[in-house]
C-alpha cells in the first residue's frame, strides 16, 4: 500500500485543510490505513499540547530563596552555593546528563553589585537608563546566547531587585531635570500569552525631561526568547495606536512623538513582534496599563 | 550522570538550574499559585537528592525521572486535600468533589513541550509560532517568511516529531 507523503499527514493534523483532490484520496487512505490513522492520531495529541503550553511563556526560574531552602534543608554549604560559584569549573564542564548549556553559575552576579561612582541615587525621580542599569547591551547579548534560555528572565529579575533597591540616574548631566508624570503598572492582558501569570510584570512612567516627554518602561519580567521582539505602543483613547519602539532587554526609554497627546494616549502596551516585517500590532500583546 | 548519584551537590544545582523553572510551572498550573508551586520545586528537589540512588540514567533522562517525582508530589498532594474535602464534604452532607489527578500528566506533558520548543531550532520554532499563534497556513507561512514551502512543512514535521517523543517515552516511563 502506498502511504501519503508523511508531511501531508502532519499538516492535516495541524488542522490544515489540503488540497482537495489530495485531500480525498487521503481520506480514503485514512480509513483502511490503521498505521496513517494512529499517526495523525499522536500527531494531533502533540499539536494540542504544544498549543496548550504557550511556548512555556511564564516560565520562570524559581527564585534564589528557593534554591538556599533545598540547600539548607540538604545541609549543603550554604555560602558556597549562592550562584554555584564554588562548583563553577564542573559546573561549566557538565555536559553530561542532559545539562546541555553552561548553567546559571555564569548568570551575572554583576548586576547586583553597586553602581559604579558615575552614578547618583535620586530618589523617585525616573528609572535608569538600561546602560546604567545592567551589561552592555552587546556584552548582555553574547551572555544571553550562552545563557540557557531561562536564563535570561532571571537575570532580568535579578536587575529588577537592583532596582527596586535604589532609583539612579547617571548624574552626568547635572541640568537633567526629570519629572515623573504618572505611571502605569503593567500586567498580563486576559486574552495574551501571560493571561494566566498573575501580578504586575513591569512599569511604565510617563516623564518630563529637558528634552521633552518621554515613556520609559521596564518590563524584565517577560520571558526571554530569542527571535522574540517586543514592541511598546500608546494605545489613544479613540482606539488608536502608536509605535513608540522595541523594548532591549526588558528596558527602554521613548520620546513620545510631537503629534501624541498624552492626555488622549493614556494607555501602554507591550505586544510580542513576529519577524514577519509587518509594522502592524501582531495582535499579540503581552501586557498592558494606564497612565494614572 | 555519576557526579548525582555520587552526591556532587554541584550536580543538583545544575538539576536545579535546569529543570527548576519546568518543575515550577507545572506546579503553577496544577496547584494554582506561586507560594505552592515554590514549595513543590523544593520538595521535589529534596526528594530527588536523598532518592538519588534511585536514578538510572538507562531508563530516562533526568528530567523524565524529576517530572516523575513531581508527579508523585501532586498526586500526593491531591490525596490529602481529597481527604480534606472528603471530612469536610462529610461534615456538610454533601458529596466530595472530584480529584483531578488524571490530567496531572497532561499538565506535565504540556509543560514539557512548552520547554522543549523554546528549545527548538530557531527557523523551526518561528515556523511553529506562526503556524500556532498566527494561526498562519504552511503556505501563507512560506509566503511570509520566503522559506520554501517544502522546507515550511518539513520544518513544521520534525519539530513535532521531536515534541512527540517527549510524551510518548515520558509516558511510558511513568
Ligand atoms: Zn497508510
Amino acid at each position: 500500500m502506498q502511504h501519503p507523503d508523511p508531511d501531508d499527514l502532519t499538516l492535516l493534523a495541524m488542522g490544515e485543510p489540503i488540497d482537495s483532490p489530495v485531500d480525498t484520496s487521503i481520506d480514503a487512505h485514512l480509513a483502511e490505513c490503521e498505521q496513517c490513522r494512529a499517526e495523525v492520531e499522536s500527531m494531533r495529541r502533540t499539536v494540542e499540547l504544544a498549543e496548550l503550553s504557550n511556548f512555556g511563556e511564564g516560565t520562570r526560574q524559581p527564585g534564589e530563596h528557593i534554591w538556599n531552602a533545598i540547600a539548607a534543608e540538604l545541609g549543603f554549604g550554604a555560602g558556597r552555593t549562592r550562584n554555584g560559584s564554588a562548583h563553577r569549573p564542573q559546573a561549566a564542564a557538565g555536559t553530561e546528563w542532559d545539562v546541555d548549556r553552561v548553567t546559571a553559575a555564569d548568570a551575572p552576579a554583576e548586576t547586583t553589585t553597586p553602581p559604579s561612582p558615575t552614578l547618583r541615587a535620586v530618589s523617585g525621580t525616573a528609572t535608569p537608563t538600561p546602560a546604567a542599569t545592567g551589561p552592555a547591551p552587546d556584552a548582555a547579548a553574547a551572555r544571553a546566547r550562552r545563557w540557557p534560555r531561562w536564563a535570561a528572565p532571571m537575570a532580568a529579575l535579578v536587575i529588577g531587585v537592583a532596582l527596586g533597591a535604589g532609583v539612579l540616574v547617571v548624574a552626568q548631566n547635572r541640568s537633567d531635570s526629570v519629572t515623573v508624570e504618572a505611571t502605569a503598572p503593567l500586567t498580563s492582558v486576559p486574552t495574551g500569552p501571560l493571561s494566566h501569570v498573575p501580578g504586575q510584570l513591569g512599569r511604565a512612567e510617563l516623564v518630563v525631561t529637558n528634552q521633552g516627554q518621554q515613556v520609559r518602561v521596564s518590563a524584565s519580567d517577560l520571558p526571554s526568547m530569542p527571535g522574540t521582539s517586543y514592541e511598546v505602543w500608546l494605545f489613544g483613547d479613540d482606539g488608536r495606536m502608536v509605535s513608540l519602539g522595541s523594548l532591549d532587554q526588558g528596558q527602554g526609554q521613548f520620546t513620545v512623538p510631537d503629534d501624541i497627546s498624552t492626555q488622549e494616549y493614556r494607555t501602554v502596551d507591550i505586544s510580542d513582534e513576529l519577524p514577519d516585517g509587518n509594522p502592524a500590532h501582531s495582535g499579540i500583546s503581552m501586557v498592558r496599563g494606564s497612565f494614572s | 550522570m555519576e557526579k548525582f548519584r555520587a552526591g556532587d551537590e554541584a550536580a543538583l544545582r545544575q538539576a536545579f538550574d535546569r529543570y527548576g523553572g519546568m518543575v515550577h510551572r507545572v506546579g503553577l498550573l496544577r496547584l494554582g499559585n506561586h507560594h505552592d508551586a515554590e514549595e513543590l520545586v523544593q520538595q521535589v528537589f529534596v526528594r530527588a537528592w536523598k532518592g538519588r540512588q534511585g536514578f538510572n540514567p538507562e531508563r530516562g533522562s533526568l528530567g523524565s525521572w524529576l517530572l516523575g517525582i513531581t508527579r508523585r508530589q501532586i498526586a500526593d498532594r491531591y490525596a490529602a486535600l481529597d481527604r480534606d474535602r472528603r471530612v469536610l464534604a462529610a461534615a456538610q452532607n454533601t458529596a466530595p468533589p472530584e480529584a483531578d489527578v488524571k490530567s496531572v500528566d497532561r499538565v506535565v506533558d504540556r509543560v514539557v513541550i512548552g520547554d522543549e520548543l523554546n528549545r527548538l531550532p530557531d527557523e523551526q520554532r518561528m515556523v511553529l509560532r506562526l503556524a500556532f499563534y498566527g494561526d498562519l497556513s504552511h503556505s501563507e507561512i512560506a509566503a511570509t517568511t520566503g522559506i520554501p514551502i517544502g522546507t515550511v512543512k518539513s520544518h513544521i514535521r520534525r519539530a513535532l516529531i521531536h515534541l512527540r517523543k517527549l510524551w510518548e517515552v515520558d509516558g511510558a516511563t511513568s
